[in-house]
């Protein structure tokens, strides 16, 4: 009997979960005789790993210490995983692949190495780690619904295997809005928008969660607005009337609770936001490598939501009529439903579970085609 | 890579086995590592606080004794290690935090001591924080005292070195 194929994923510590969500989007997709071990960065591996077993590497950040101290730290721990679980695949989802993940192939010949890429890197930057593409096995891209502005140094590169935007859940995981709102605790029946705007608190008008959350209250009297509840931890007030707290991991399971989304246009909550079909406003935040400014505005040129400028009234009345709109919505999550491919999680582990199983770098497009019209003929 | 990165790296070579035995003579923790919140970082040695499954859940109790050790005396930095995933209010404090991996205890205990080149590991079990006194009391204990003389004054060079150090 052939042992059973085991797969290492392995991800940094970004500013968000993207990276970790990625991974755990395809290691819930793996074939029953696959065995699916999460190494992470993350101090949210625990809550974000859910049934995989999972292994935590405090990051050089966490620490607070150099790369010169943490980097052999993360070769001996990474070695240790990889000599106790004898991977046959380990995936790595992070902008920049760490030394200890690079020279994996010349540690581990017998492992074989993909980089999980996610494209729409801000223009120019990122050559130092792209010489690096090469000493993986394969690069996987997850695909980017704003691709047609993207002017990143991965765009025109041609060295990697799409696959279909990565999303942690489908469709059918998730609850109806009557159900959403009531395990959210959240009222029936009137306008509601969560927004998930990372700093500030949100009765601060003169941060953005605070410019987003009075701007909607003044121009939607009845809106009901949702904050993930660290925002309302950074606040010493309690929430008042019109603003609630929601707590639940993955919150993207309550989606539909929400008229509107008010995001930062990170690759996971865009995607997740347009493949659920809810009407959006993106914020376009400046990160060290994510282009999410150019994601915003594809948004917007698309119709499936607002490039959302907190600072500027104009577009925040845009966001407010579109969550009063019922309308304006409808034809929004029209436009997502019909801009949707799809998630790629199921075809992009298949590949990577057929690099595992021996299959040739040049097979693996075969084997992404052949899962993607399996689950096409499946929603025929 | 650039002259500079030649250099550095040169240099870095260079001090490593002086980092490594000076830590094998007590202390030395890495430049930088989290002391917690509201402490600047210190050349003291690291003590591996390590939580029992259970103690982990008085957390404020369990920062309560950690904080109070350290601020009676700066003679070491605390890394907390964990048997469950309670992570976040010790990160919040601004601990440095380890979880016991399917490797299991005694293997992250080891690794543990070797990352941050700790001198002791205070095991905190749940009754320990009932009686936050004796915690203060061993934690502080098992800090040996600091070196002194020519190994002090290597240690602050070493440590002036590798700030210049990526």
């Amino acid at each position: 009997m052939q042992p059973p194929s085991r797969v290492l994923l392995v991800s940094s510590n970004g500013s968000g979960m993207g990276h970790l969500t990625r991974l755990v989007a395809m290691g819930r997709r793996a074939s029953p005789g696959t065995d699916v071990h999460v190494l992470s960065m993350s101090s949210a591996v625990p809550l974000a790993a859910g049934d995989l077993p999972y292994q935590y590497v405090p990051s050089a950040d966490d620490l607070g210490i150099r790369p010169r101290r943490w980097n052999p730290v993360l070769r001996r721990r990474l070695g240790e995983a990889v000599e106790r679980l004898r991977p046959s695949v380990l995936v790595f989802d992070g902008t920049y692949p760490y030394r200890a993940v690079a020279e994996m192939g010349e540690r581990y010949p017998r492992v074989r190495r993909v980089w999980s890429r996610r494209p729409m890197w801000r223009p120019g930057l990122g050559a130092a780690q792209l010489r690096l593409s090469r000493r993986f096995d394969l690069v996987l891209e997850p695909g980017e619904l704003a691709a047609r502005l993207d002017s990143g140094l991965t765009a025109s590169r041609g060295d990697a295997l799409p696959v279909r935007p990565i999303t942690l859940l489908d469709p059918p995981d998730l609850l109806d809005a009557r159900a959403a709102r009531r395990a959210l605790d959240l009222e029936q029946g009137v306008p509601t928008a969560l927004v998930t705007l990372g700093a500030g608190g949100w009765q601060d008008v003169d941060t953005d969660l605070g410019r987003v959350v009075s701007g909607l209250r003044r121009q939607v009297p009845d809106v009901q607005v949702c904050l993930v509840r660290p925002s309302i931890a950074r606040s010493d007030a309690d929430p008042g009337e019109g603003v609630r707290s929601v707590s639940a991991y993955p919150l993207s399971r309550y989606l539909r609770a929400f008229d509107l989304v008010v995001t930062a246009a990170g690759y996971n909550t865009f995607h997740e936001t347009v493949a659920f079909a809810r009407a959006g406003a993106f914020v376009g935040v400046r990160a060290q490598l994510d282009d999410q400014p150019r994601r915003a505005r594809w948004a917007e040129e698309e119709g499936v939501g607002v490039d959302l400028h907190p600072q500027e009234p104009a577009s925040l009345e845009r966001a407010a009529r579109l969550l009063a709109d019922t309308g304006a919505r409808a034809s929004a999550e029209g436009r997502c439903r019909m801009l949707w491919p799809g998630n790629g999680a199921a075809e992009a582990m298949a590949v990577v579970e057929a690099l595992g199983a021996g299959a040739a770098v040049g097979e693996l497009g075969a084997v992404r085609d052949a899962v993607r019209a399996a689950a096409a003929e499946g929603v025929a | 890579m650039s002259a500079v990165a030649v250099v550095r790296a040169h240099v870095g070579r260079a001090l490593d086995p002086v980092v490594a035995a000076l830590a094998r003579l007590g202390g030395g923790a890495p430049p930088g590592l989290r002391r917690g919140a509201g402490a600047a970082p210190a050349d003291v040695a690291v003590v591996v606080v390590h939580l029992r499954a259970g103690a982990e859940e008085d957390a404020d109790g369990v920062l309560a004794a950690v904080t109070a050790a350290r601020r009676a005396g700066e003679t070491f930095t605390p890394v907390l290690l964990l048997e469950r995933p309670a992570l976040a209010p010790y990160r919040r404090a601004g601990y440095a935090v380890e979880l016991v991996g399917p490797q299991g205890v005694a293997a992250a205990r080891e690794e543990a001591v070797r990352t941050y080149a700790a001198v002791a590991v205070v095991e905190v079990s749940p009754c320990d924080v009932e009686s936050p006194g004796d915690l203060v009391d061993r934690l502080l204990g098992s800090v040996p005292p600091p070196s002194t003389g020519p190994v002090a004054a290597v240690r602050r060079a070493a440590r002036a070195v590798e700030r210049l150090l990526p």
